[in-house]
C-alpha cells in the first residue's frame, strides 16, 4: 500500500494504518527529533506528537503540496524546533555544522537507512560535502536549530544580504544534485 | 498583491527563516501561483531529503505503544502535553477540579475531588497585574509530583513565558517549569521539582524571557499557598 493510501486510511479514523505510518516512518522522525534536540526524551514526546497531528490532520493531507514523507519530515522537523525553543535547550553536536558526515555514517553504518536506501543517503551527504562550508553552515542553522536568517546573520556577524545569499545556494544546490541524481538513476 | 515571483526567497521560505512579513509577502503570492507552488514543493522535497539524511537511531520500543495509545478508538484525545502516559491521571484530575472551580462551588469541589482524597491541592489567585486569573496546583500524595493549571491568565508575546517558582521556607526559589497560555488564558504545566513538593509551603508565578531564568526576573501574576 502506497502512502498515499496510508493517509487516506488515517484520515477514515483507522489505527491499523497509523501503526503502518509508524512502522515505516517512525525511525526517520525519531533520529530528525533527535537530531535537532540531541535529547532522547525530547525526541520521544516530539515523535508522540507528531503521529498524534498525523491523526487529527491526516484530512488536511493534499498529495498536489508534496509527497506523504515531504509532509511528515515537515511536522516532525518543526514540531522539534518548537520543543527546543521551548525547552530553552541549547544542543551540542555536529549535526548542527553538518562536519563529520563521513564519521557519523560510518559510526552508523551497522543500522539499517530507515527509508532512503544507503546509497541515496550517502548521495544526500556527497551533496552537503559539496556545500562550501558557510553555505553549509548558514543551511544547518536554519534547518536543525530553527534559526530566521536575521538572527543567523546576528549569530555569525554577517550581513543579512550575505547570508540570505548563502541559504538560497545553500538549498538551491542541494536540490539541483538530488534532482541530478535521481534523473542518473532513471538512465 | 506582488505579482512577481518570489523565487529567490523560495529557499528561505521553505526552511521557515524569513521574517514575518516576508513570510506573508511570499505566503500571499504562493497562493496563486502555481509555477512557484510547484518550485516550493521542489525545495521541500529537497528538505525532507536531508531529514533522511540524518543518523538513523531506533526509538525505544515502548514509543510505538505510546504513539498508539494517543490513538485508542475509546480514549479521547487529550493534547499530547497533558498526555504523556503516565501523567495522563494526573491531567484529568487537574482539570476536572478546574472545571469545579469555574463553576465555582466548593462543595461541587469537594465532590469531584479524586479518590482517596489524599492529593493535596493549592488555590494560586492572579496579582493586580492578572486580577481575573486563577489556578490550581495538585500534589501526589507523596509529594513528589504534580500537575498545574492556570485559566485566565493574559496571553504573552512569544519571547516571554510565565515561571513556576516554589519558594523555600527559608525564601530561596525554585524554578516549577515554564509555560505558555494560549488565547483564552487556559495553561498546564507537570512540574519538574529538584524537591519534593511538599516541601515547598509557597509559590508564586512570574513573567520570564522564553524558556525561563535562573531566579525570577520578571513581574508576578500569581502566588498561593500549601
Amino acid at each position: 500500500m502506497d502512502d498515499e493510501t496510508l493517509i487516506r486510511r488515517i484520515a477514515r479514523s483507522e489505527p491499523e494504518a497509523l501503526a503502518e505510518l509508524y512502522d515505516r516512518y517512525g525511525r526517520l522522525v525519531y533520529s530528525l527529533a533527535l537530531a535537532i534536540t540531541n535529547d532522547a526524551g525530547l525526541s520521544e514526546e516530539v515523535s508522540q506528537d507528531v503521529f498524534l497531528q498525523v491523526w487529527r490532520k491526516a484530512g488536511s493531507y493534499r498529495p498536489e503540496a508534496g509527497r506523504v514523507l515531504t509532509w511528515l519530515s515537515r511536522i516532525a522537523r518543526n514540531r522539534a524546533i518548537d520543543m527546543l525553543r521551548r525547552q530553552n535547550v541549547r544542543p551540542e553536536g555536529s549535526w548542527i555544522s553538518l562536519d563529520g558526515l563521513e564519521s557519523l555514517t560510518a559510526e552508523r553504518a551497522g543500522l539499517e537507512p530507515f527509508v532512503l536506501d544507503s546509497s541515496s543517503r550517502e548521495q544526500v551527504r556527497q551533496a552537503l560535502a559539496a556545500l562550501p562550508p558557510e553555505q553549509r553552515t548558514a543551511l544547518a542553522l536554519a534547518y536543525f536549530r530553527g534559526l530566521s536568517q536575521q538572527e543567523i546573520a546576528a549569530l555569525l556577524h554577517q550581513p543579512l544580504g550575505t547570508i540570505k545569499t548563502r541559504v538560497r545556494l545553500a538549498l538551491h544546490k542541494l536540490r539541483a544534485f538530488l534532482a541530478e541524481e535521481h534523473s542518473e538513476d532513471r538512465r | 498583491m506582488n505579482q512577481e515571483h518570489v523565487l529567490d526567497q523560495l529557499p528561505a521560505y521553505a526552511l521557515d527563516a524569513l521574517n514575518p512579513e516576508e513570510r506573508q509577502g511570499v505566503e500571499e503570492h504562493v497562493r496563486a501561483c502555481p509555477t512557484c507552488q510547484a518550485e516550493l514543493t521542489a525545495y521541500l522535497d529537497a528538505l525532507a531529503a536531508l531529514a533522511q539524511a540524518v543518523p538513523a537511531v531506533e526509538p525505544p520500543a515502548r514509543l510505538r505503544q505510546a504513539v498508539m495509545e494517543q490513538v485508542r478508538p475509546s480514549r479521547p484525545s487529550w493534547p499530547v502535553a497533558l498526555l504523556s502516559s503516565a501523567r495522563l491521571a494526573w491531567s484529568l484530575a487537574a482539570v476536572l477540579l478546574l472545571v469545579s472551580l469555574a463553576l465555582g462551588g466548593a462543595l461541587l469541589l469537594q465532590s469531584l475531588q479524586p479518590e482517596p482524597a489524599t492529593f493535596r491541592s493549592v488555590t494560586l489567585l492572579g496579582d493586580a497585574a492578572a486580577p481575573d486569573a486563577r489556578g490550581l496546583m495538585i500534589i501526589s500524595p507523596d509529594g513528589s509530583t504534580g500537575t498545574l493549571v492556570v485559566d485566565d491568565l493574559p496571553p504573552l508575546p512569544e519571547d516571554r513565558q510565565y515561571q513556576l517558582w516554589l519558594i523555600q521556607p527559608d525564601g530561596e526559589r525554585a524554578s516549577g517549569g515554564v509555560f505558555s497560555v494560549d488565547a483564552d488564558g487556559y495553561g498546564a504545566l507537570v512540574i519538574e521539582a529538584p524537591r519534593p513538593l511538599a516541601e515547598y509551603p509557597r509559590f508564586g508565578i512570574t513573567v520570564e524571557p522564553a524558556g525561563g531564568s535562573p531566579g525570577p526576573t520578571g513581574p508576578r501574576v500569581m502566588a498561593g499557598e500549601l
